[in-house]
């Protein structure tokens, strides 16, 4: 409660904003599902520095390095080959313990790094090495998931971000002119959703193979329309606004009108969609990434763990653990989305 | 024993963060059989609330009442009483009428059905008694061809019809007490008139009482027997309506009373013609046919013309429906219209730009007009932002300063944002608006029917004042005809978008000559 008092009075925000905040902080759960889930996202951000197959830091004869940022060959640490340093190797280990010290990441292990020293066929059960155990390609499952937490979530968040740009350009443009325009507009909007999307993402993964912009791509082909009809609505309405005419009656321009009048209203409208816009973008990578049209093999993602789950029924850790992880992520995600959207509702926050 | 008595009431809204004062405070009064009672005072009065409580219909249990007060209905406690009780008594002992006709029929069904439901409700009869009974009630409250109207939905009746279809619905089942908050606020004045007529001829019929809410006392001065006064949720004064209006006791009252309207002043410096508006048109297409052409119009404004004098001020008068409002924003170039509205030294062809430097529109709701994002300084000082964006901050703010002090705000509210203000000063914030720009015209679109009697009164004293001080050249549209009393020195008055008849201030209200004129003075009075 202190710390967003605080926030408001740094940022300057409007008593309405200021009333909305309190009334969002008010909401306990609300409040400690945006901390959890924040935190959970800026851990995952340094994931490179949590799980990794390189050492965070190596002192090797005096010298200080840091593997984790730059790469370095065989040959620094005295090996014999031009190669880059593989950490994993005994021979490396040994020859840089001989004259200093390195410093493993709490998890020695990347998403894509394949452990060979297992001693038990994968997938393997949860260990001391493998916390969560391995997939069945004797890939770390933990390492994988803190990598593949943050593909989904940078994935979800610019999703969400570009097709609300769109959206919310497109709903205002017909929305304020309305008439000719609007019904157009709509007509060919109405065409573009009843394209079969599921159908169009088969196809074009059978011809090119996604890579994770292109795939971005294709969904906000789509996705743009869910926020377009609710500020167009905005838009309609509050285009006959007196103070919309009184900007009018002096001169104001279109755009001046549309960006300081209206579209501030508008907004509140939408960011009450944001964060089920975020956890809808989640759901439709996994599942795409669950069917195999979604991003390849090489991506560190969640859809990916729950194929394996679904393949490997006598592994359970793996079900278990990336049903978990889903379940925890989407509901965070609306329970936010529930906390917003009471503190934007006018009825309730009086 | 009165019929309904209401002893100590006190209600209380109970908010989460503040604390709220008390809406209703030790309010007692009485009524008896065949009495019109009048509730009068400014909104949040708590004269609505006041009814409410009567039949329990508050949002409880977020209000509460304290636990001395008491409402008693021959001799039944109603307060707190169970829902079951109330539900026999709403509706059925005591009708209650709504402000706003627009929003209290439910638009997806039928009149006949709606009042119907009442009396089934109530009355243990079949559809087709029902049905019998609604073209009775609807034939006793004069609507005109009743028997067709049972079939139509709310939207298509006028606003006076719906009103008579509410009265129809209270009155259904013959209660004894009718109570009718704000009934005619909503209405055209020569509707208002009928709506009061139709009460009394009622009441006289049923031999019911009424309690008549209401800000305007003229209206209640019709309609009354006795009169109460409501000042921020107490009751100062209760009495005879003669009494009241010839012997006042409070200095509220007094007022209420004699507030109603500043005296025109005048300023015969006439600075010569200054707009013309040459038969002007608004037609907005209402059915086209197959090929898009618009075969029929709503005729708006259809064919006006007039001259309007520098530092004169013209009263445009009429019903809603009439076209001034549409009349007034043609002027500020909201609307696409035909015809020529020529401001001195621009061409006919100004684009909206150059009007805002001539002519600014102040509009009827304070509480749409300005935006509620934007800080007061914001709002103020957008004018200057668009025409005079080579002005400095500081001198911007000085002229924001300036227009701000002269409609009497000072500079703390800079910073503010509008739902921090009141009703009247948030008119003057849009007036303030209006004049940064420092225009030689101003559209008052209906600037003062959405504020409470005593601040119209300020408004309108406002405007005089800043006339003279500006010279400005004033179109004061309006649908009440004491405020253009005092405000116009011309009148036109408009009916289906024609303008029937055009003069001057004096000869309109002493000889108006069309018969529409007359009703339209005569309703006023």
């Amino acid at each position: 409660m202190y710390k967003i008092a605080n926030i408001s009075s740094v940022l300057q925000l409007s008593p309405i904003s200021r009333r909305r905040l309190a009334a969002f902080s008010r909401n306990k759960r609300a409040k400690y599902s945006l901390f959890i889930f924040l935190a959970i996202f800026i851990l995952t951000l340094f994931a490179e520095f949590l799980a990794n197959d390189k050492p965070l830091l190596v002192k090797y004869q005096g010298d200080f390095y840091i593997p984790v940022i730059r790469d370095y060959s065989d040959l620094t640490f005295g090996g014999d080959f031009p190669t880059p340093a593989d950490y994993k190797d005994k021979y490396t280990i040994d020859k840089i313990e001989q004259d200093g010290w390195l410093l493993m990441p709490p998890i020695p292990f990347s998403f894509n790094t394949v452990d060979y020293d297992l001693d038990k066929p994968t997938p393997a059960a949860p260990s001391s090495d493998h916390w969560l155990g391995t997939d069945d390609e004797g890939r770390d499952i933990l390492a994988r998931i803190i990598y593949g937490l943050r593909l989904s979530v940078v994935f979800a968040f610019l999703l969400t971000f570009v097709s609300s740009v769109i959206g919310i350009a497109a709903g205002a443009i017909q929305g304020y002119f309305g008439g000719k325009i609007d019904i157009i507009f709509q007509r060919v909007v109405e065409i573009w959703e009843s394209l079969p999307q599921l159908f169009i993402l088969i196809i074009i993964a059978s011809i090119f193979v996604p890579t994770f912009w292109s795939l971005l791509f294709v969904l906000i082909c789509f996705s743009w329309i869910s926020l377009m009809p609710m500020v167009r609505a905005e838009f309609l309405r509050t285009r006959n606004m007196e103070y919309v005419k009184a900007a009018m009656a002096m001169g104001a321009s279109n755009i001046r009108i549309m960006f300081k009048h209206i579209l501030p209203n508008a907004v509140v409208a939408t960011i009450t969609f944001v964060p089920f816009l975020l956890a809808e973008a989640i759901v439709s990578l996994t599942a795409l990434d669950f069917l195999g049209f979604g991003l390849p093999h090489e991506y560190p993602s969640l859809g990916d763990l729950v194929r394996q789950g679904k393949d490997n029924l006598h592994a359970p850790w793996i079900g278990i653990t990336i049903f978990l992880v889903l379940s925890t992520l989407l509901t965070l995600l609306i329970f936010i989305g529930e906390g917003v959207r009471d503190a934007l509702d006018a009825r309730k926050n009086r | 024993m009165p019929l309904l008595e209401v002893k100590n009431l006190t209600v209380g809204f109970s908010s989460r963060d503040e604390q709220q004062a008390l809406a209703v405070d030790d309010v007692s009064f009485s009524l008896d059989k065949g009495e019109v009672l009048g509730i009068v005072g400014e909104s949040g009065s708590g004269k609505s609330v006041t009814a409410l409580s009567i039949l329990g219909l508050l949002p409880y249990p977020k209000a509460y009442h304290l636990s001395q007060s008491s409402i008693t209905f021959n001799g039944l406690e109603l307060l707190n009483a169970q829902e079951n009780l109330l539900r026999g008594i709403r509706g059925s002992k005591i009708g209650f009428i709504f402000q706003e006709p627009m929003s209290s029929l439910n638009p997806l069904h039928r009149i006949e059905d709606q009042i119907a439901e009442n009396l089934m409700q109530h009355q243990q009869i079949s559809k087709r008694e029902a049905r019998k009974k609604v073209l009775k009630l609807l034939l006793l409250t004069g609507i005109q061809n009743a028997r067709k109207r049972m079939k139509a939905y709310p939207y298509e009746l006028s606003g006076g019809q719906r009103q008579r279809v509410m009265i129809a619905m209270a009155i259904a089942n013959n209660p004894d007490i009718l109570i009718a908050d704000e009934p005619t606020t909503a209405l055209d004045v020569t509707v208002q008139q009928q709506i009061i007529d139709l009460l009394l001829k009622l009441k006289k019929k049923l031999g019911m009482a009424i309690i008549f809410i209401s800000h305007d006392l003229q209206v209640i001065k019709k309609i009354a027997d006795r009169v109460c006064v409501m000042k921020s949720g107490k009751l100062i004064e209760c009495n005879s309506t003669a009494n009241i209006f010839s012997n006042p006791q409070c200095d509220y009252t007094k007022t209420l009373i004699s507030s109603h309207s500043p005296l025109k002043i005048n300023n015969n410096v006439l600075g010569g013609p200054f707009l013309r508006v040459d038969g002007l048109k608004v037609w907005f297409p209402l059915k086209k046919n197959f090929w898009g052409r618009v075969e029929e119009y709503v005729k708006a404004v259809d064919g006006v013309s007039f001259e309007l004098q520098r530092n004169q001020t013209l009263g445009i008068v009429g019903e809603s429906g009439s076209g001034k409002s549409t009349l007034g924003q043609s002027i500020v170039g909201l609307n696409k219209f035909s015809g020529n509205i020529i401001i001195e030294k621009q061409g006919a062809k100004s684009t909206n730009r150059e009007k805002g430097l001539k002519a600014q529109i102040v509009f009827q709701d304070p509480y749409n007009a300005l935006n509620p994002r934007m800080t007061i300084e914001e709002i103020v000082r957008e004018g200057l932002d668009i025409h005079f964006s080579h002005l400095s901050d500081k001198d911007k703010i000085a002229r924001v300063l300036i227009v701000l002090q002269e409609v009497g705000l000072n500079k703390d509210v800079l910073n503010k944002y509008p739902h921090e203000f009141s009703g009247g000063q948030r008119q003057r914030i849009a007036i303030a608006r209006a004049l940064v720009l420092e225009p030689e015209l101003l559209i008052l679109d209906e600037p003062t029917s959405a504020l409470d009697v005593t601040i119209q009164a300020q408004v309108l004293k406002l405007l005089q004042d800043i006339q003279i001080k500006r010279n400005l050249s004033y179109i004061f549209i309006s649908h009440d005809m004491k405020a253009v009393k005092a405000m116009a020195d011309v009148i036109a008055v408009m009916k289906d978008g024609k303008i029937i008849e055009f003069g001057t201030s004096d000869k309109i209200f002493t000889h108006p000559e069309n018969p529409y004129t007359q009703k339209l003075i005569l309703a006023s009075l």
